[in-house]
């Protein structure tokens, strides 16, 4: 039986495909201004913290998702706080709050005296450790995150732009980066559940890396990189099932390869950029 | 302190700015009113660009006021009516991928309101502000591949895009080239004349600024000089405002070392 034909039978392959194509999609658009900040550590960061959630949720009975969903925006938050603040230089707060919230995993994961099998789901993504109530949770609430990012996207332009000139227009610039770190770590931890804590940020930065070498405008790099995020889950999670891979690897996989097609076309003059 | 007086555009008093021990600006009071070409000039240093931001109320003063069409600028929240376009704005990161119409889009955003898309009426505006600054056949090309001067048309049609009615430029000729430059001058001259907006031009190019302003403001810490510009020389301006009493020796000329 070929992969076509086993999403053409399995209902629940068809939901997968959907929930992740659309953290795909959302991945794809936030991951444009979080590239143009200088800021593509941040996803690597929030995955990390979103470890010490899953675990927490695994040790006490909770929801995992929903636990390292709250445990992540938590500590996005205090990145924010941190880097705005100027407590801490940016990449300095990150390797902070990074560590103590993997630590954090870590030494929960010992005393709960290890629940190897979910961990590795959660670390690496499965297609199969997904739960219907994981694929429930994540196709609205994706919606919902792009419907937020839409509402936001000529603020979120003006922020990536010009920060002080935003300011001056009158944005309330603080409470938009904290919307867009809010945005980021939930699509984050949504996202890894597929494509594992330990790839998932890669879904932010490569489809927006892929954008940026052919975009002429804000517009049309968001719209690309969405595509290419797009693609690249769909590509992966095909390969994936046809060959048993590991879907996180696989979409991975997809999404650098586009970024290489992508490249070399413009190097080559194949497109103009 | 007495409280700002109702109506000039803008309106400074007695401001002070000073970090730690240093006085970047002294007892400065400055009045802009409706219609006027001001250019304000000085040496580096001389705080000029500390006093446009304070007047954006970017930086608090130590001491003193400043009034934003009659409201002290910390309560001003009108900024559609200021359009600024700051030092160094043609430097963008040329990989940026933003295009003139979306850059000039962006004028319109403290009119649209948060939460609310543009509306063809804001494409309209900022199609209309590229074409006011004679770029709107670039209104697709990306910024970053505009020459400099060309770029700075596109930062002059994002503050244009708000229909202003007061523009405050911040040495907008800094690395553009000449021709561009007075075609630049040319262009913020019509913008007074023939629609009316004020301006205030920051710039250290004495000889434009006394060309096309109808007021000129030397900045030195202080304000040293606030006049018409024919009269700048006259009275000595220039070296009240470079502190320069450099004396002419004609008859020692010049010998190679």
């Amino acid at each position: 039986m070929t992969a076509f034909d086993l999403f053409v039978q399995y209902e629940f392959l068809q939901l997968a495909l959907l929930a992740s194509g659309l953290m795909a999609l959302l991945a794809g658009a936030l991951g444009v201004p979080l590239v143009l900040r200088e800021m593509s550590m941040f996803g690597h960061g929030f995955a990390h913290v979103s470890y010490a959630g899953v675990a927490l949720g695994l040790f006490a009975g909770f929801y995992p998702l929903g636990a390292a969903l709250v445990v992540t925006v938590i500590g996005a938050l205090a990145m924010e706080w941190m880097r705005s603040e100027g407590v801490l230089k940016g990449d300095t707060a990150l390797a902070i709050v990074v560590s103590v919230g993997f630590a954090l995993g870590v030494v929960i994961v010992s005393l709960a005296g290890g629940f190897t099998a979910d961990l590795g789901g959660y670390l690496f993504g499965s297609l199969f450790a997904v739960t219907r109530t994981d694929v429930f949770l994540m196709i609205p609430v994706a919606v919902g995150l792009l419907g937020l990012f839409a509402l936001l996207y000529k603020e979120i332009f003006y922020v990536t732009f010009d920060e002080e000139g935003a300011r001056l227009s009158g944005l309330p610039v603080g409470v938009i980066n904290v919307l867009v770190i809010v945005l980021t770590a939930s699509t984050i931890v949504l996202a890894s559940r597929f494509v594992g804590l330990l790839l998932v940020a890669s879904l932010l930065v490569i489809p927006a890396a892929t954008a940026l070498q052919v975009a002429r405008s804000f517009r049309v790099a968001i719209v690309v990189s969405m595509v290419a995020g797009f693609v690249s889950a769909l590509v992966g999670l095909f390969l994936a099932v046809e060959f048993s891979l590991a879907p996180g690897g696989a979409i991975v996989l997809a999404a650098g390869a586009l970024f290489v097609l992508v490249a070399g076309a413009r190097r080559w003059g194949v497109v103009e950029a | 302190m007495s409280p700002c007086t109702c109506d000039p555009l803008l309106e400074t008093k007695n401001l002070n700015v000073q970090y730690g021990n240093a006085h970047v600006l002294q007892d400065v009071t400055l009045r802009i009113d409706d219609g006027e070409f001001v250019g304000l000039v000085g040496p580096n240093g001389a705080g000029k660009s500390t006093l446009l931001r304070s007047l954006l109320g970017l930086i608090d003063p130590s001491n003193g006021e400043v009034c934003c069409c009659g409201r002290p600028v910390h309560r001003f929240d009108d900024w559609t009516r200021i359009g600024y376009v700051p030092q160094h704005a043609v430097n963008v990161d040329a990989k940026f991928p933003a295009s003139a119409l979306e850059i000039a889009l962006l004028g319109r955003v403290a009119k649209r309101g948060l939460f609310r898309r543009w509306t063809a009426e804001d494409k309209q505006a900022a199609n209309d502000a590229l074409a006011r600054v004679g770029i709107d056949h670039l209104a697709e090309r990306p910024v970053g591949t505009l020459s400099g001067g060309e770029r700075q048309r596109v930062f002059l049609a994002k503050a244009l895009a708000g229909n202003p009615d007061l523009l405050l430029l911040d040495e907008p000729t800094a690395g553009v080239d000449m021709s561009a430059r007075e075609d630049f001058y040319n262009l913020i001259d019509g913008l007074n004349h023939e629609e009316g907006i004020t301006i205030l031009l920051v710039s250290h190019d004495l000889q434009a600024v006394q060309l096309c302003c109808h007021r000129l403001v030397a900045l030195n810490r202080r304000i040293v000089y606030d006049g018409s510009p024919e009269a700048f020389d006259e009275e000595g301006g220039i070296s009240r405002a470079y502190d320069m009493n450099v004396s002419h020796h004609p008859e020692r000329t010049g010998a190679p070392p």
